[in-house]
């Protein structure tokens, strides 16, 4: 009796151990005193003398800390120096370089399990990982150096990780998810290059411009979505009128830009057959629904001026990329310093090399240039096959096993053509072509080489070098400012530009770059090569003494290649920079920190004055409508969070964009909120007022507009009118990658718009007053960079902070200096002894 | 003299236990069950000296590091804060919790390992009778 009941005992006790540990134990193991999220704590917070001895590099590295927790790494080669670049960012940045690796990979749901199997399907249907491998092989054979900075990078990250499973000190994160990382292999950085340069060129407007022809009409979409922006012409990046080394395009801009590009002549489809074209539609709306939303306005600043009209005698560059907001950053700052090199700037965590920055011979800063490099196709598909040049060709078939946490395997089955893979999932099969995936030699590869190109940039000794490593530089092309310690300046704009020949309707032939609409796949359409890197547009030293490049019409419109693809924004923040630019003949270093900070708004100076003429004179107008035309009459146009004013126009703007569209296109089913972008509607006010778009008079669309304006300010804000300020209706929230609140910076108010120079994105929609719709997307990081006596200097800063432990001093210590419009000084200490305000220093020697 | 030998030594040695296993780097899990390893041997083979000495020793292993972390580092707190925010509850619950978990484990394992120790000396007393 007594062995059975202590049998019992026993037998209960176990059961209930194994009872609790079955419930609580992801809780018990977070909260380990010893090993759970305690040790998180004092991660990456460096202090004091350090020493580590490693295997991987050749000789020793040093990196002295400033008390801002930026490395200054000091190594006798780059090949050290990456390790220890790897190693640090691994240090501060680890999940966030796991969860970028997975998002670009296709590979959420792997920890995340089936929330996110719609997002690793599109991310495995683009096959950046595809194009990632391809690429990693391809440097390893041609430029062994390269790849083995990639791979002393990945062997610094994967000795920062078994320190840290070692330690117990894995981020939060990856307690919170219960899962450790895997180990960095090249392929891991260059899929997250490639997905950089995804999100600057996955341009869909083809998809919904094809979605509003077949909707609205060719016509009408014309007008909302011109060819080319309205007020594009007297800003573009690189000044004249496009011809370049004396070549131009043999037709009329003019003419081009009236064409119906959605015409069979120019898609070779049928848009007016009618099941045709539904089948397009639902291809259409699956490809939209699988991609999901972008991010608004996503767009950047940069600009340079001469010697000539810099108040110190010395070029000046400043660039301000606008990319989402997230905590931790996207950017993480480094300085490196070797024999043959000395640069800082900002990494982007997995990748090796300073992005955006400066060296002591020159500088440079990015901004998106919008034209088109991805085309749609639609494709003729029968058992298995695919229709192209005349004869049926097998499709590619590529599996992509994808792992689901709690689900087991789901096996996609990518169809893939001459053309690119196919995306739609309902409807027409609509496969496409990207760049990325086309390779720069156009052969379906994947191979491109922007690494090799931003190598030799971290290296450049002059303009000249510069500008020949970018003839490497393939996607994403961007708008590359750059200054030189002789004070050369300039606005180069490098990438793969495909290019195709079109017959027009005359009979003439021209070369286009990019489409408007889905282009028949079965041949005819395909890119015939890429543009000439001699012909890539490009200002040097400009006679008017400076140059700028925010997202703006590139080239005039007789570039010899028609720009078809012209997603370029419509030209605010050109026209405002223009301004500030010309507003007096020498600008100071002073100057260009205001300039990033501007937050005047071009639209509201070019409409306000015709849209409050346009209903002053009503006579119904209530005290507070009364009142606030008054308000809008004495502003100064800046979208202060301070000011009344900006929230008044934003209102009125956002209730004429509905009074304008919203019946129109319910009338022709189109559910897409496709709206124009605003420079089309400040177009229509001024040059077609009495149009269907505003009803036939705009006095009354405006009128109706003012009224539904006012009444919804008043529903949510109260009857005081001076208490609208801008920045109750415009806040700032940084959120965590993860999503999750308490790792986030709290919404602050927030000047500017989606149009100011000072960008803060933010759609005109009244749906969001009240609601929790926040500014996501602004300046990423702001570098100013400048000649003294013949010396480069700094000043940057971006929003967060080095480290992303959330219980670091170094996680959001920079937001306070950014949200301020401060900056912080960057200079280029050659010895560790010169690094100011050190806090710590890391030995790794050779072990 | 009983009271050292039937409580302090085996409480003693259930904490010189934990402290090892928690520095080495062990699984909470292992920690509690080591716990109750010498608890269970050096306590009288009552199952009621075994619960009181586990509860003990495991509350000293699992809670001084935390109160010793809380008190050195200010971003202890910071760390609590945001588990607080997250979870919903209060820090002092977010502690409390698998603390309780660990003792009761470790009492679980000790009550287990006692009764372990009975029925040996039962089938030994059998075997010899």
């Amino acid at each position: 009796m007594g062995i059975a009941r202590e049998i019992a005992v026993m037998a209960v006790s176990l059961i209930l151990i194994i009872l609790l540990t079955l419930s609580f134990g992801s809780v018990a193991s977070l909260m380990n005193p010893y090993a759970g999220v305690w040790t998180e704590i004092g991660r990456g917070d460096f202090r004091g003398s350090i020493k580590i001895s490693v295997k991987g590099i050749d000789n020793s590295v040093t990196v002295v800390f400033d008390s801002d927790m930026v490395p200054h790494i000091f190594a006798s080669s780059w090949r050290d120096a990456a390790f220890a670049l790897g190693y640090l960012h691994a240090y501060h940045r680890l999940w966030q370089m796991d969860i970028q690796k997975r998002l670009a990979e296709g590979r959420l749901s792997e920890i995340l399990g089936n929330s996110t199997l719609k997002q690793d399907i599109y991310m495995r249907i683009v096959g950046l990982y595809r194009a990632a491998v391809n690429t990693t092989k391809w440097l390893e054979n041609s430029y062994p150096d390269v790849y083995s900075i990639m791979a002393a990078y990945s062997a610094g990250v994967n000795m920062a990780i078994e320190g840290m499973k070692a330690r117990n000190e894995l981020p939060l994160m990856f307690k919170l998810l219960g899962y450790e990382p895997e180990p960095w292999r090249p392929e891991d950085s260059m899929a997250w290059a490639l997905y950089m340069a995804w999100g600057l060129t996955n341009f869909f407007e083809p998809l919904e411009l094809t979605y509003l022809a077949i909707k609205l009409g060719p016509s009408d979409t014309n007008i909302l979505f011109p060819v080319h922006p309205y007020y594009g012409d007297n800003v573009t990046v690189i000044p004249g009128d496009g011809s370049i080394n004396s070549l131009r395009i043999n037709k009329d801009p003019g003419y081009l830009r009236s064409l119906n590009w959605f015409s069979q002549w120019a898609t070779g489809i049928d848009l007016s057959d009618r099941d045709l074209a539904q089948q397009i539609l639902d291809a259409i709306e699956s490809i939209l629904d699988l991609s999901g939303e972008k991010p608004p306005d996503i767009g950047s600043n940069n600009w340079v001026v001469g010697p000539s009209r810099s108040a110190t005698g010395g070029a000046i560059m400043a660039d301000d990329p606008h990319l989402p907001l997230n905590i931790p950053a996207i950017w993480y700052e480094a300085h490196i310093k070797t024999p043959d090199m000395n640069v800082r700037g900002v990494t982007l965590p997995g990748i090796p090399f300073i992005i955006i920055g400066f060296n002591e011979h020159v500088a440079w800063g990015l901004t998106n240039t919008q034209i088109g490099v991805m085309d749609f196709y639609l494709e003729k598909i029968s058992n298995g096959s695919y229709l192209y040049n005349g004869e049926w060709r097998p499709l590619k078939v590529v599996e992509e096993p994808i792992r689901v946490k709690g689900y087991g395997v789901y096996l996609l089955k990518v169809n893939i053509t001459a053309n690119g893979p196919i995306i739609s999932t309902k409807g027409a099969p609509i496969s496409f072509r990207w760049v990325g995936n086309a390779g720069y030699m156009n052969d379906n590869s994947g191979v491109t080489r922007q690494v090799l190109a931003i190598y030799l940039v971290n290296k450049a000794k002059s303009y000249e070098d510069l500008v020949n490593a970018l003839r490497y530089w393939d996607i994403p092309s961007q708008n590359w400012a750059f200054i030189d310690r002789e004070n050369n300046y300039g606005i180069i704009i490098p990438g793969l530009f495909p290019y195709r020949s079109v017959r027009l309707p005359d009979g003439d032939v021209v070369r286009v770059i990019g489409s408007r609409s889905i282009l028949n796949g079965s041949g005819g359409y395909a890119w015939e090569g890429y543009v000439p890197y001699e012909q890539i547009p490009r200002t040097i030293n400009p006679q008017r003494g400076w140059a700028a490049a925010p997202n703006q019409m590139s080239v005039g419109p007789y570039y010899p290649y028609f720009i078809l693809g012209s997603w370029w924004d419509p030209g605010a923040r050109a026209q405002r920079i223009y301004q500030l630019l010309s507003s007096k003949d020498k600008h100071s270093v002073e100057d260009m920190m205001k300039y990033q900070s501007d937050i005047y708004l071009w639209y509201a100076s070019s409409s306000i004055p015709t849209l409050i003429r346009a209903v002053e004179g009503y006579r119904d107008l209530s005290p507070v409508e009364l009142k606030a035309l008054e308000i809008l009459r004495s502003w100064d146009y800046r979208m202060d969070k301070n000011l009344v004013a900006p929230t008044i126009w934003w209102a009125w703007f956002s209730a004429l964009y509905d009074e304008s569209f919203a019946k129109i296109y319910t009338d022709h089913g189109i559910k897409l909120r496709l709206y124009p972008t605003e420079d089309a509607l400040v177009w229509l006010i001024h040059n077609m007022p009495s149009s269907k778009w505003f009803g036939g008079n705009l006095s009354d669309a405006a009128r109706k507009a003012l009224s539904k304006a006012i009444s919804s300010l008043k529903a949510i804000y109260g009857d005081d009118i001076n208490s609208w300020v801008w920045g109750k209706v415009h806040r700032l929230y940084i959120a965590h990658l993860s999503g999750l609140k308490p790792l986030s910076i709290e919404p602050v108010p927030e000047d500017g718009a989606s149009a100011t120079l000072m960008n803060a994105g933010f759609q005109y929609d009244l749906r969001n007053l009240g609601r929790e719709v926040f500014v996501r997307t602004g300046p990423s990081w702001r570098i100013i960079a400048y000649v003294e006596r013949g010396s480069i200097k700094a000043y940057g800063i971006y929003p967060g902070g080095q480290s992303e432990n959330p219980v670091s001093d170094y996680y959001k210590n920079f937001f306070d200096t950014w949200y301020s419009y401060k900056y912080r000084e960057l200079d280029l200490p050659t010895n560790p002894e010169a690094v100011r305000s050190k806090i710590a220093t890391i030995d790794i020697v050779p072990g | 003299m009983g009271m050292f030998r039937d409580h302090i030594y085996p409480i003693i040695s259930g904490i010189i236990i934990g402290i090892v296993g928690g520095v080495l780097g062990l699984d909470w899990l292992w920690i509690s069950i080591l716990i109750a390893i010498p608890l269970a041997i050096l306590s009288p083979n009552s199952a009621r000296a075994g619960a009181i000495n586990s509860i003990i020793a495991s509350l000293v292993v699992f809670t001084a590091p935390i109160i010793t972390r809380i008190s050195m580092d200010p971003r202890t707190m910071r760390m609590l804060d945001i588990l607080s925010s997250i979870t919903g509850l209060s820090w002092q619950v977010i502690i409390a919790i698998p603390i309780i978990v660990y003792i009761v484990i470790s009492l679980l394992a000790c009550i287990a390992i006692i009764s372990m120790k009975r029925v040996t000396i039962e089938l030994r007393t059998k075997r010899i009778g």
